[in-house]
Protein backbone atom coordinates (compact mmCIF):
# COMPACT_ATOMS: atom_id res chain seq x y z
CA UNK A 1 0.00 0.00 0.00
CA UNK A 2 1.51 3.46 -0.28
CA UNK A 3 0.52 5.12 2.72
CA UNK A 4 1.29 5.12 6.54
CA UNK A 5 -0.80 3.10 8.93
CA UNK A 6 -1.73 2.99 12.04
CA UNK A 7 -0.95 0.09 14.67
CA UNK A 8 -3.88 -1.48 16.06
CA UNK A 9 -5.33 -3.84 18.27
CA UNK A 10 -8.00 -7.16 17.30
CA UNK A 11 -10.14 -9.31 19.53
CA UNK A 12 -9.86 -13.21 19.28
CA UNK A 13 -12.40 -13.25 16.75
CA UNK A 14 -10.27 -11.21 14.72
CA UNK A 15 -14.07 -9.20 13.80
CA UNK A 16 -13.57 -5.77 16.49
CA UNK A 17 -10.02 -3.73 15.70
CA UNK A 18 -9.37 -0.78 17.71
CA UNK A 19 -6.88 1.79 16.71
CA UNK A 20 -6.61 5.70 17.61
CA UNK A 21 -5.98 8.50 14.95
CA UNK A 22 -3.57 11.01 16.26
CA UNK A 23 -3.83 14.68 14.67
CA UNK A 24 -4.72 18.00 15.59
CA UNK A 25 -7.66 17.28 17.24
CA UNK A 26 -6.70 14.95 19.28
CA UNK A 27 -6.38 10.63 19.88
CA UNK A 28 -9.78 9.13 18.53
CA UNK A 29 -10.46 5.97 18.85
CA UNK A 30 -11.68 4.22 15.95
CA UNK A 31 -13.55 0.78 15.93
CA UNK A 32 -13.98 -1.46 13.14
CA UNK A 33 -16.62 -4.13 13.35
CA UNK A 34 -17.04 -6.95 10.87
CA UNK A 35 -20.84 -8.21 11.42
CA UNK A 36 -22.15 -11.34 9.89
CA UNK A 37 -24.64 -10.78 7.29
CA UNK A 38 -27.65 -13.24 6.93
CA UNK A 39 -25.96 -14.54 4.11
CA UNK A 40 -23.70 -17.34 5.01
CA UNK A 41 -19.93 -16.08 4.65
CA UNK A 42 -21.19 -12.35 4.00
CA UNK A 43 -19.83 -9.98 6.41
CA UNK A 44 -20.34 -6.11 6.53
CA UNK A 45 -17.89 -3.56 7.70
CA UNK A 46 -18.35 -1.37 9.97
CA UNK A 47 -16.04 1.64 11.21
CA UNK A 48 -16.81 4.67 13.26
CA UNK A 49 -15.62 7.13 16.25
CA UNK A 50 -15.40 5.81 20.00
CA UNK A 51 -16.99 8.56 22.27
CA UNK A 52 -14.96 8.43 25.06
CA UNK A 53 -17.20 9.77 27.64
CA UNK A 54 -20.30 7.57 26.29
CA UNK A 55 -18.48 5.04 24.68
CA UNK A 56 -21.03 5.06 22.21
CA UNK A 57 -19.96 4.73 18.30
CA UNK A 58 -20.75 7.08 15.57
CA UNK A 59 -19.92 6.35 12.02
CA UNK A 60 -21.59 9.44 11.13
CA UNK A 61 -19.50 11.81 12.77
CA UNK A 62 -16.61 13.77 11.01
CA UNK A 63 -13.59 14.06 13.09
CA UNK A 64 -11.61 15.84 10.37
CA UNK A 65 -8.21 14.96 12.27
CA UNK A 66 -5.95 15.61 8.88
CA UNK A 67 -5.27 11.58 8.50
CA UNK A 68 -7.75 10.15 6.21
CA UNK A 69 -5.75 8.47 3.98
CA UNK A 70 -3.46 6.61 7.05
CA UNK A 71 -7.41 5.57 8.27
CA UNK A 72 -8.58 4.80 5.10
CA UNK A 73 -4.74 2.76 5.00
CA UNK A 74 -5.87 1.46 8.16
CA UNK A 75 -8.83 0.00 7.11
CA UNK A 76 -7.81 -1.58 4.24
CA UNK A 77 -5.18 -3.44 6.34
CA UNK A 78 -7.63 -5.12 8.63
CA UNK A 79 -9.21 -6.62 5.87
CA UNK A 80 -6.09 -8.43 4.80
CA UNK A 81 -6.18 -9.51 8.37
CA UNK A 82 -9.96 -10.02 8.62
CA UNK A 83 -9.83 -12.46 5.36
CA UNK A 84 -6.21 -14.28 6.21
CA UNK A 85 -8.88 -15.67 9.66
CA UNK A 86 -11.89 -15.81 7.43
CA UNK A 87 -10.48 -16.88 3.39
CA UNK A 88 -13.91 -17.65 2.43
CA UNK A 89 -15.77 -14.95 3.24
CA UNK A 90 -16.94 -11.96 1.23
CA UNK A 91 -16.79 -8.11 2.97
CA UNK A 92 -19.89 -5.88 2.00
CA UNK A 93 -18.53 -2.09 2.49
CA UNK A 94 -20.28 1.22 1.81
CA UNK A 95 -19.69 4.49 3.92
CA UNK A 96 -22.86 5.96 5.82
CA UNK A 97 -22.40 8.72 3.08
CA UNK A 98 -21.81 9.41 -0.49
CA UNK A 99 -18.98 11.56 0.60
CA UNK A 100 -17.67 8.67 2.71
CA UNK A 101 -18.23 5.71 0.44
CA UNK A 102 -16.31 7.99 -2.49
CA UNK A 103 -13.21 8.14 0.18
CA UNK A 104 -13.48 3.96 -0.27
CA UNK A 105 -13.60 4.22 -4.02
CA UNK A 106 -10.90 6.52 -3.91
CA UNK A 107 -9.00 4.27 -1.47
CA UNK A 108 -9.74 1.40 -3.67
CA UNK A 109 -8.62 3.01 -6.90
CA UNK A 110 -5.27 4.34 -5.48
CA UNK A 111 -3.90 0.91 -4.41
CA UNK A 112 -5.69 -0.35 -6.73
CA UNK A 113 -2.80 -2.18 -8.65
CA UNK A 114 -1.80 -3.46 -5.48
CA UNK A 115 -5.34 -4.71 -3.86
CA UNK A 116 -6.27 -6.92 -6.81
CA UNK A 117 -3.33 -9.04 -6.94
CA UNK A 118 -4.91 -10.46 -3.67
CA UNK A 119 -8.75 -9.95 -3.90
CA UNK A 120 -11.69 -9.31 -6.35
CA UNK A 121 -13.51 -5.83 -5.64
CA UNK A 122 -16.85 -5.23 -7.15
CA UNK A 123 -18.61 -2.24 -7.16
CA UNK A 124 -22.77 -1.79 -6.99
CA UNK A 125 -24.20 0.53 -9.49
CA UNK A 126 -27.78 1.12 -10.38
CA UNK A 127 -28.43 -2.31 -8.20
CA UNK A 128 -26.34 -4.36 -10.31
CA UNK A 129 -22.80 -5.63 -9.68
CA UNK A 130 -19.59 -4.62 -11.44
CA UNK A 131 -15.80 -5.59 -11.56
CA UNK A 132 -13.85 -2.66 -9.92
CA UNK A 133 -12.22 0.08 -11.78
CA UNK A 134 -11.57 3.35 -11.77
CA UNK A 135 -13.64 6.58 -12.52
CA UNK A 136 -16.66 4.87 -11.46
CA UNK A 137 -18.91 6.03 -9.21
CA UNK A 138 -20.27 3.09 -7.03
CA UNK A 139 -22.76 2.41 -4.11
CA UNK A 140 -20.94 -0.17 -2.20
CA UNK A 141 -18.52 -2.25 -2.70
CA UNK A 142 -18.18 -6.41 -2.06
CA UNK A 143 -14.46 -7.81 -1.79
CA UNK A 144 -13.32 -11.14 -1.67
CA UNK A 145 -10.28 -12.81 -0.76
CA UNK A 146 -8.55 -14.38 -4.26
CA UNK A 147 -7.61 -18.16 -3.70
CA UNK A 148 -4.21 -18.77 -4.10
CA UNK B 1 -2.24 3.10 20.71
CA UNK B 2 -0.80 1.02 23.94
CA UNK B 3 0.41 -2.55 22.85
CA UNK B 4 2.46 -3.24 25.64
CA UNK B 5 2.30 -6.61 26.86
CA UNK B 6 -0.03 -7.49 24.21
CA UNK B 7 0.65 -10.79 21.85
CA UNK B 8 1.75 -9.71 18.12
CA UNK B 9 -0.30 -11.48 15.42
CA UNK B 10 1.45 -12.35 12.34
CA UNK B 11 1.09 -8.92 10.42
CA UNK B 12 3.36 -6.11 11.57
CA UNK B 13 1.63 -3.53 13.42
CA UNK B 14 -1.29 -5.32 14.53
CA UNK B 15 -1.57 -6.98 18.17
CA UNK B 16 -3.87 -9.40 19.92
CA UNK B 17 -6.36 -8.11 23.09
CA UNK B 18 -8.70 -10.49 24.07
CA UNK B 19 -10.82 -8.07 26.25
CA UNK B 20 -11.64 -6.53 22.74
CA UNK B 21 -14.42 -9.12 22.02
CA UNK B 22 -14.83 -9.29 25.83
CA UNK B 23 -16.32 -5.33 25.43
CA UNK B 24 -18.20 -5.58 22.41
CA UNK B 25 -19.65 -9.71 22.80
CA UNK B 26 -22.88 -9.96 21.24
CA UNK B 27 -23.33 -6.28 20.85
CA UNK B 28 -24.19 -5.48 16.72
CA UNK B 29 -22.35 -1.94 17.20
CA UNK B 30 -23.41 -0.94 13.52
CA UNK B 31 -26.95 -2.18 13.38
CA UNK B 32 -28.35 0.15 10.47
CA UNK B 33 -26.02 -0.48 8.38
CA UNK B 34 -26.27 -3.79 8.99
CA UNK B 35 -29.68 -3.71 8.05
CA UNK B 36 -28.94 -1.90 5.34
CA UNK B 37 -26.85 -4.22 3.88
CA UNK B 38 -28.99 -7.14 4.15
CA UNK B 39 -31.65 -5.29 2.65
CA UNK B 40 -29.28 -4.63 -0.26
CA UNK B 41 -28.20 -8.03 -1.13
CA UNK B 42 -31.80 -9.69 -0.75
CA UNK B 43 -32.79 -6.72 -3.70
CA UNK B 44 -29.91 -7.25 -5.96
CA UNK B 45 -27.94 -10.99 -5.11
CA UNK B 46 -24.67 -11.08 -5.14
CA UNK B 47 -22.03 -10.92 -7.95
CA UNK B 48 -20.53 -14.38 -9.98
CA UNK B 49 -17.01 -13.74 -9.97
CA UNK B 50 -17.41 -16.12 -13.40
CA UNK B 51 -19.19 -13.82 -14.98
CA UNK B 52 -19.20 -10.35 -13.74
CA UNK B 53 -18.26 -7.22 -16.07
CA UNK B 54 -17.30 -3.95 -15.69
CA UNK B 55 -19.93 -1.13 -16.06
CA UNK B 56 -17.38 0.33 -19.27
CA UNK B 57 -17.75 -3.04 -20.88
CA UNK B 58 -21.84 -2.70 -20.35
CA UNK B 59 -22.34 1.21 -20.45
CA UNK B 60 -19.87 2.13 -23.43
CA UNK B 61 -19.67 5.92 -23.68
CA UNK B 62 -20.97 7.91 -26.86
Amino acid sequence: MKYDRYDFIVGDSFMFYEFESDGPKGKVTKLIHYTEMELKGFYNLGFGDKDHKSGEIDDTIITDNGDSQKILATVAYTVYSFTDKYPNSWIYAKGSTKARTRLYRMGISNNLDFIVQDFEIHGLKNDSWFKFERNVDYEAFLIKKKIQ
Amino acid sequence: MKNKGLKKTKFPGIYLDKSLDEKYKGKVIFQEKLDEANRTLKRVGVPNPETVKKYSETHSKK
